[in-house]
Parts: C-alpha cells; structure tokens; sequence
C-alpha cells in the first residue's frame, strides 16, 4: 500500500458499523466545505470572489448608474472626480457606467463564445475519442484550426461573416474548438478504458449511450476547468477584436473598443484607457487563477501533495518552536 | 544483543484534526541471521511500520515516530535524517514491491548499483584506494559479482541494461542486488512477490533465503500471504490494524495460532486438494479505520469469541504457555534459533491444540465423487485463436495477417457442461483473461469457433439476438475500483444492465435491484450508496448482483477475487458458489491462485502461452497431474497448511520461471514449454503436442506426460 493510499483512502462503512473517526471541527456543512477550500488554496478563493464581484457589478450596475450613453459636451475627457469617478470621455460620457455596461457585454459575450466552443469542442472531441476511425479525420482538422493564430483566423472569419455580435460568436466559438476537443480527447481516451465502460459494454450498453452516462459525466471536471481557462482566451480575444474595429460597434461600449477610442487620447486622458484595460486585466487574471484552482481541486494527486505541503508547513513551525531550546541535544 | 531492537513503536499521521495511529506501540526484535516475516491484510500497518523504521515515510507523509527502535545499538527513532542516510543502504536496506518503479527509468541498471555504493564507500572504498577511478571500478566489479549471486544470467550484459528491457522478475532481482551493494545487516523486503507470478515468487523467495543464510543477513519480510511466511521465515509477527497481536516462532504460530486473528487468517487460505463442499472460512467485516476510535481489543468487533472485557479493555502482548510437542511434531526440524518467545495480544487465546487439523487423510474424501460427465455440454470452444496485431493502427484497420503480433489464445478446445464451476489457472500472459473475454464476446476470436447453448457466438448478428446473449452471459471483473462508474449510485449500476437488456422500468426495475442486493448479502441501505463508500469486497458483491441481474446462465469471473484480502476472498466465493446452487449458474472462473481454483472448481484447464496444456478435476491435478507445467505450477504454489519450507538448495533449475525470455519461445513448432521442462527431449523441439485422454477426464498436451 502506499503512503498516497494511505493519505487518501476512503475506508468504507464495513459490516461492522461506521468506523470512520468521528468529524471534529468548528463548521459543519457549507461552511466546512469553505473554509476547506479557503485551507487549500486561498488565492483562488480570493479571485473567485472578485470574479463574482465583477459580474454582479457588470449585472446589476447599469440599473444604478446614468446611462452610458448620456453625452455632455461640456465635460469632455475629465479626469476622476465625485460626479465621474473614472473621468469621462471624448464626449463627455461617464466612464464608470461605461465601463460597467462595457463589463456586461464583454463578460456576457464571453460566455456565450465559451459556450459554442465547449459544446463543439465535446461533440468533436468525445467523438473522436470514443470512435477510434474518427479520430483522424476531426483531429487533423482541429489541428488545422489551431495552426493559424487564433486572431488571425477570428479576423478572418469575421470578415467573411459581416461584423456583428452574432458572427464575432460563431467566430471566436470556432477559433476555440479544438482547444476543448483535445483535452475532452485526451479524457475520453483514457476513461474508455476503465472498467466500468468495459462493464456497461458487457451490460449490453450501447456506445452513445455509454459515452452519454458513464464517459462525459466523469469528464465533465475537466471540461469545466477547460472552460474557464477558454472563457479567459475568449474575454482577451474579444477585447483584440472590438479593438480592431471588428467586434461589437460603438456606441454600444466594449472593454475593447473603448481602449480603441482611447488610443488617440492617450496622453490627453490616460484614464480613459486605463479604466477598461484593468477591467480586462483583473477578470482575465481572476479566470486564470480560479480556473488553476480548479484544477488542482479536482486532481487527486495535487491534493494530496497540497494537503501535506500544509500539514508540513504546520507541523515545521512546531517543530522550530520545540526543539530551539535543545538544538545542539540532537544527533 | 539482538539487531533490531523495537519497543513501543508507534507511527502518527498528523491529519486535519488530531493525529492518528497508524502503527501502536510494536515491540519486536529481529536476531542477526534471523527471518521474520511481518503478516497482516492490507490496512494494518505493515508497510507504515517498514518505511517508518527506514523513516522514509516522513517524505511523503506527515508521520512522526514515537518510542525506540535500536539497531545495533543506534536509535532509528531519534536519528537525524544526516544519520538515517549513512545507515540506509549500509547498515539496513529495503526492496520495494513493484521493481519497475523502484529503479530509474533512465538509467542502465550497472549505473544504479554503483550509485548505491558511492554514497558509502565503507570497505570498497578502502580497499580500492583513494581514487575515485578505483571505487567506481571496485564498485562495478561487485555489482557484477552480486548480480550473477542474485541469479541474473548474463550480468555483464545486464550492467548495460535500463529497467524496462529485464522482465518482472529480473528487475525484482537487480533490486535485491541493489540493496545489498553496501551489505546491509538488516534487509527489509516489502512484498517483494506480490506483483509477480507464483514460479518466479518461489524462485525470489529461494535466493532471497539463500542469500540471507550466505550472508549472515536478518531479514524482515512483509506479506499478506501466509503461505509465504510459511516457507521462509523463521519467525511470525502478525498485525492487525496498527498492533501487533501475535508473535512467534513460524511452525508454532502455523501449528496451533493462539490469536484469533492469527488462526482466522490461516484458515481464510482455502486448502489445496480439500475440496470445499462447504462454505469457505471468512472473517466477517473488515479492518477498521486507523483512526477509528475503540476501546479494547480492536479485532474484537469481528472477533467469533469476543467477551465486555475485549470491547473495553486493549489486551497487551502477553506470553502465552506453548502446548508440549505441538509444532515440533509434525514441523520439519526447527531452524538453527532456540524456540522464541511466544506472545498473543489476547484475553481469550484460542485453545492450543486443534485435532482436526491433523485429518490428513481426510484429504478428497468428498472430492471422490465423479465430475458430472454425462451433463449436455453448455460452452463449447473449438480451437478458438486469437492473435492481436503488432500496433494499435494494424489492430484498428482489422489486419488479418498471420505473421507478427502476439497469439494470445491458440487453439483453446474445450467444453463446459451446464451448472459446472470450470476454474482456469495460468501465469500472467498465458490468455486465460483473452479467453474470457472471447466468451462474453467483449472480443471477436480471430478463428475457430463459440457455441453457448445452441447460439453460435461470432455468428450472432442483429441487436436483438446480441441482446438475448448478453442476458445469458455475463462477466465480473478483478478490478474492483474500476468496474463501478464513481459517479452512479449502487442502484443504478446495479439496475444497468436490466435497463439496456429488459423491458423492466420504474418501480419493478428499483425492487428487482434491491432484491439483486439482497441476493448478493448487501443491505438495502446501499442503494443510493457512492462506490467510494464501499469497501473492495462490497464493491465486488455490487458487480456480482449486476452480473446476475438479467438471471443468466454462464458468468465470466475473470480473477474476482485477487484484488482482495484473503478474509473477504472466501466471502465472494460463497456468494458465487451459492449462486450456483440456487440459480443453476455455470461458471468459467478465471483465475491464478492455485490454492483458491483446487478448492472451488469442479474441473480446471491450466493455460500456458495461449495454449490449454491440461484439463482435469481437482482431485486428479493434486494427486496426479499429467503436465509437467501443472506440476511446476502446484510446486511453487505457497500453502501454509502444507508448507513447503524453501532452503538454498530447493531451488529448481530445469524449471525456470516464466520470464521474457522463456516467453519468446517460437510457439509455431513444438512444444511451448519445452525450456522450461524438466523433460524436454528432443521430440519437443519439433512436434507440437495435441491436448489428449490421458485417462477418463483428464487431458493433457504433453508428449512425454507424468506417470
């Protein structure tokens, strides 16, 4: 047995009657789950808050703020005051309630591109995982996808699409389909392996119905940590795109196509292009990190490591406190 | 003084909230030149208790030792982490169960054994010079020597080699020359034979003994298997859930166990040749949690004499009184040790002398009664073949070609009347999981031909008729942690295969599901259980009931067991067995414990290389067997019952074990197992010997069979 079983293993309830040692702590429920989680790995925890942060913000914003798209010439390119507390911009709108509204499209296009690119990329991926003969023919493809620069084929393809919110969509879905399909590949190839497919096959299963119930289901952790990180490709992408011109068109702001508005006022306001950029930072950097989080949670092997770093960490700190007294005793 | 002197010895693992014992207070001590064998199931702190000793477990695990542990008067316990690196690999060594990964990948194996010794170059260092050219030159020089000790036939060449190049039993051996590079007094061997078959086992556990009486060695050994403590060591220790709870010398404890833990775990061993007609011994329950807390005695909750005093009060290890003349009697003479101290941690030893266990004629009493002959036969094989291509790309475009890849079933005849229990033994690699799978038709035979009842298998076409096949036959699997989808409940894995198969939905389909559970002695209440709530053996009785949900007529159990603990191993089998009585099941049992097949099966087919080489019933493959590979194989089988005890010299050179080289055999003329056989003439090299009637029931593949 080894030492990882030992620090892992999930004794059962025998015959006998329960013999897991009784749970001793100061939460229960919920909160034991938190504040497990806030043990294990406090930044991401801290970043997911301020990802919440910034979408309730972004959701709920615009019904407090004045309307984006209130021009006053008189204030043109302030910078932060009590009444603009971003400034305002070439026409005098508020930066604030622009940056916020800007938050709800970008966040919600960004959402709507991961979508696409995850149900896609499952489909594609989980296929040709499951059906060894596809797998050539998708896979090449998606190598084909992700031969050219991501941006260079999103212009692309928006330009044989027309601009719009609806092609920008589809074309950023596609640009990260094959980011999805190989990792549901990968997965798929492995958990079609595992016993129970094996078992269900000799249960008379059918195929799709095994990749349906046994395979996605326990691929879906990943597929989920995999979406975060394209949710933050796609936010970055987007921002690229409306920059260019090509995304959602003013007035309707982007965070994007406001730091295109703001380039010719660089030196003038810099606030104006610094307000939507740490927009893009900060929830781009927040997806990352929750979504590196994520993916340590659902990784057995990680944990277990992380949870004796902690314990090690712990226990060290007790060890310098007893043994400074009798250092030179030792050895 | 002894060696290895260990006196309350205890392991904590600092967890989340208070620490827990993994290992309690052990006190033992292992003599110069001395064998002890550390037995227990898995989860009673064997292994903890090794590599804490070696205090390798603080690297991987928040563990703390408490209490003493002098080695040659050093204690281990107190030892700096500087100090347990000058004394690991001189002064006390460990070998690992899985070789592979216990050597450098990337490394030649010569590499690796002259690392070992940089570290302490002790007496090669001084009577090689001063110079570093020198050490690593003596170095090499002794590397060589201990390899060819060790038994590795080529061990120049062997210098050279990376790890993946030897087979199992070859890089199990390395290590072993490994760990005695800087002569090691004290040699600690983690279930070194665990993952191997049981010929190479006898063949490590030989040199390991010869080795340990070369050198003068002490040796401890860990194990679950009671049948290897049996031919090795010289003393028992056996633990259960951190404590140790008996301890003695090897043919007391195996005579008359005076722990009921002990005796419980010698009679969980099915006995070879004693055909159960009745339930096989199991303990009820399982180890409990390390952390579980219990006042008394902690097997007492699964113990069948169990009194308030065991649930209330922890009993310590006491000396208990030796029988006069038990052990000594029917034991071979006793090793070269005066006999040692006898303790059980018990308040209710089990009495010392036990009659029954001297019935050795009672041996086949039952078993005399004749196989059922004249039953219709149900599966019938006929030469069925199957060859898997080289690569997975040929595999997948469905390369019919007959030269290259690997012929893992050849030509299997036979055939399995209805209501039969048919065990099938072979080493790793001989096709019977192949064969198995063939039969539930996971796979498709490349030729010959499956017929199970009057359906013929590769002719089935159509989803309906592939649907009335997989009601009649089904399949459990070893791997217990594997065969259950981690995300389903019991229910629905159970309720599976009724629903792809059967027309029964809703409330029929949830009460058939629960009576399956019930069927197969699990409660209700794991219905809506997780698997990673169930132990290995609740999760195999789970794969039972969806095996017989569809009430089918042939059952596939392809090694169900041996992923299991001994005490729950007799308890799938029961399950089986009942299952066969009542439903009428037949079953093709795969597996390679020898003990457990000779035990249960009406008839056996013993593989070797994808080729049938015997099918007889039990009671004739002990007494009489016709192959000279049965014989071989009952020969390393370890059985504490019957031990055979290994010394240097019973080592078997004709008959060597299965190794990548000995599998390499061309199998398209001849015998395959003509190098290995102790037989072999010349015959064999040419002629390929048919499976043929040696005498009513019994047939053999062999040209110059026994008797």
């Amino acid at each position: 047995m080894s030492v990882e079983a030992v620090l892992i293993k999930n004794e059962e309830p025998g015959v006998v009657g329960d013999q897991r040692p009784p749970r001793r702590g100061r939460f229960s429920g919920w909160r034991r789950g938190l504040s497990g989680l806030w043990q294990r790995d406090a930044p991401a925890v801290i970043w997911a808050v301020v990802l919440l942060l910034m979408v309730l913000v972004s959701a709920l914003g615009p019904f407090f703020l004045t309307s984006p798209d209130a021009i006053e010439p008189a204030n043109r390119l302030m910078p932060p005051s009590a009444d603009h507390p971003f400034g305002t911009d070439e026409y005098g709108r508020d930066l604030l309630s622009r940056v916020v509204s800007a938050g709800r499209v970008s966040l919600g296009l960004g959402i709507l591109i991961t979508v696409v690119a995850v149900v896609m990329g499952t489909l594609v991926g989980s296929v040709a995982g499951f059906y060894e003969r596809s797998s050539g023919v998708l896979m090449r493809l998606m190598d084909a996808l992700m031969a050219f620069p991501a941006i260079v084929l999103a212009i692309a393809l928006v330009i044989s699409l027309r601009s719009g919110i609806w092609s920008e969509i589809i074309a950023l879905g596609v640009v990260f389909i094959p980011y999805v399909a190989r990792v549901v590949r990968s997965r798929v190839l492995t958990l079609r392996e595992r016993g129970y497919v094996t078992a269900a096959r000799a249960a008379g299963v059918s195929g799709p119905r095994i990749l349906l119930t046994h395979i996605l289901p326990n691929a879906a952790p990943a597929i989920l940590v995999q979406a975060v990180f394209v949710y933050a490709s796609a936010l970055l992408a987007d921002a690229a795109l409306s920059f260019l011109g090509l995304g959602v068109q003013p007035p309707t702001p982007t965070w994007g196509n406001m730091i295109g508005e703001a380039r010719t006022f660089i030196t003038l306001a810099p606030g104006f292009m610094i307000f939507p950029g740490l927009a893009i930072v900060i929830s781009v950097m927040a997806l990352n990190l929750v979504g590196d989080g994520a993916r340590g949670l659902i990784d057995q092997r990680a944990r277990a490591v992380l949870e004796l770093e902690r314990v090690r960490k712990k226990q060290g700190k007790e060890q310098r406190r007893r043994r400074s007294p009798a250092a030179p005793a030792v050895d | 003084m002894s060696l290895l002197d260990v006196a309350d010895f205890t392991v904590d693992l600092d967890g989340e909230e208070a620490p827990i014992s993994l290992v309690r207070e052990l006190s033992f001590s292992v003599e110069r030149g001395e064998f002890l064998c550390i037995v227990g199931e898995s989860g009673s702190g064997k292994t903890v208790a090794a590599l804490s000793l070696m205090r390798l477990l603080e690297f991987t695990a928040p563990a703390s030792q408490t209490g003493e542990a002098l080695l040659d008067g050093e204690d281990l316990v107190a030892a700096s982490q500087e100090t347990m690196a000058g004394l690991r690999g001189r002064k006390i060594a460990m070998i690992f169960q899985e070789a592979m990964e216990a050597l450098n990948p990337t490394k030649v194996i010569g590499a690796q054994l002259i690392e070992a010794v940089q570290q302490h170059p002790g007496e090669l260092g001084e009577s090689a010079g001063s110079g570093r050219r020198g050490l690593v030159e003596a170095a090499r020089a002794k590397a060589v020597d201990l390899l060819r000790q060790v038994g590795i036939p080529d061990p120049v060449g062997c210098m050279g080699k990376y790890p993946h190049q030897l087979s199992g039993g070859m890089q199990q051996r390395a290590m072993i020359a490994m760990a005695l590079m800087c002569d090691p007094e004290l040699l600690i061997a983690d279930e070194p034979t665990t993952a191997l078959d049981v010929t190479i086992q006898a063949e490590i556990l030989t040199l390991l003994v010869r080795l340990q009486r070369e050198r003068g060695m002490a040796c401890i050994l860990i194990t679950h298997d009671m049948g290897v403590a049996a031919e090795i060591a010289d003393r028992v220790a056996v633990m259960y859930s951190g404590r140790l709870v008996e301890i003695g010398p090897v043919q007391e404890i195996l005579a008359s166990p005076r722990h009921p833990y002990t005796r419980a775990l010698l009679e969980c061993v099915p006995r070879v040749g004693l055909i159960a007609q009745k339930e096989l011994k199991t303990i009820p329950g399982s180890v409990p949690h390390p952390g579980m807390h219990l006042p008394g005695c902690r097997f007492a909750p699964r113990c069948h004499n169990a009194s308030d005093r065991c649930t209330s009060v922890e009993p310590a290890l006491t000396p208990v009184p030796v029988a006069v003349g038990v052990g000594a009697a029917a034991a071979p003479p006793a090793a070269a040790f005066p006999p040692g101290e006898r303790l059980a941690a018990c308040w209710h030893p089990e009495p010392a002398l036990q009659p029954q266990d001297a019935g050795e004629s009672a041996r086949f009493a039952d078993a005399l009664v004749a196989p059922s002959g004249g039953a219709e036969p149900y599966l019938v094989l006929d030469a069925v073949s199957k060859r898997y291509a080289a690569s997975a790309r040929s595999e997948s475009l469905g390369s019919r070609r007959a030269s290259g890849g690997v012929l893992a079933v050849d030509n299997a005849s036979v055939s399995i009347a209805k209501g039969e229990f048919f065990g099938l033994v072979g080493e790793s690699g001989s096709g019977k999981s192949t064969l198995g799978r063939l039969i539930a038709k996971l796979e498709a035979p490349t030729s010959g031909s499956i017929s199970v009842g009057d359906v013929s298998v590769e002719q089935l076409k159509g989803r309906k008729r592939v649907r009335s096949f997989r009601r009649d036959v089904q399949i459990v699997f070893q791997d217990t942690t594997g065969s259950l989808d981690p995300r389903q409940t019991i229910g629905r894995s159970v309720s599976e295969p009724l629903r792809s198969l059967t027309d029964v939905r809703g409330e029929a389909l949830e009460a058939r599901a629960k009576e399956l559970l019930e069927t197969v002695g699990l409660p209700l209440a794991y219905f809506s259980k997780m698997p990673s709530e169930l132990s290995g053996g609740q999760r195999q009785r789970v794969a039972i009931a969806r095996a017989i949900a569809c009430d089918p007529r042939l059952v596939v159990a392809d090694e169900p067991t041996s992923a299991l603990d001994v005490s729950v191993q007799g308890q799938i089998v029961n399950v089986l067995r009942r299952l066969q009585r009542e439903l009428g099941l037949t079953y093709v049992f795969i597996t390679h414990n020898l003990s457990l097949v000779l035990s249960v099966a009406d008839r056996i087919g013993v593989m070797y290389l994808g080729a049938l080489v015997e099918i007889a019933d039990a009671a004739t493959l002990v007494r009489a067997p016709a192959h000279p590979y049965t014989q071989v194989l009952l020969q390393a089988n370890p059985d504490p019952h019957n031990p055979r005890r290994r010394t240097p010299d019973t080592a078997h050179p004709q008959a060597l074990g299965l190794d990548s080289e000995t599998a390499l055999v061309d199998r398209t003329q001849g015998c395959r197992f003509r190098d290995r056989c102790p037989r072999r003439q010349e015959r064999c090299d040419v002629e390929s010997p048919e499976l043929t009637e040696r005498q009513p029931g019994q047939f053999a593949a062999c040209h110059f069979p026994l008797n």
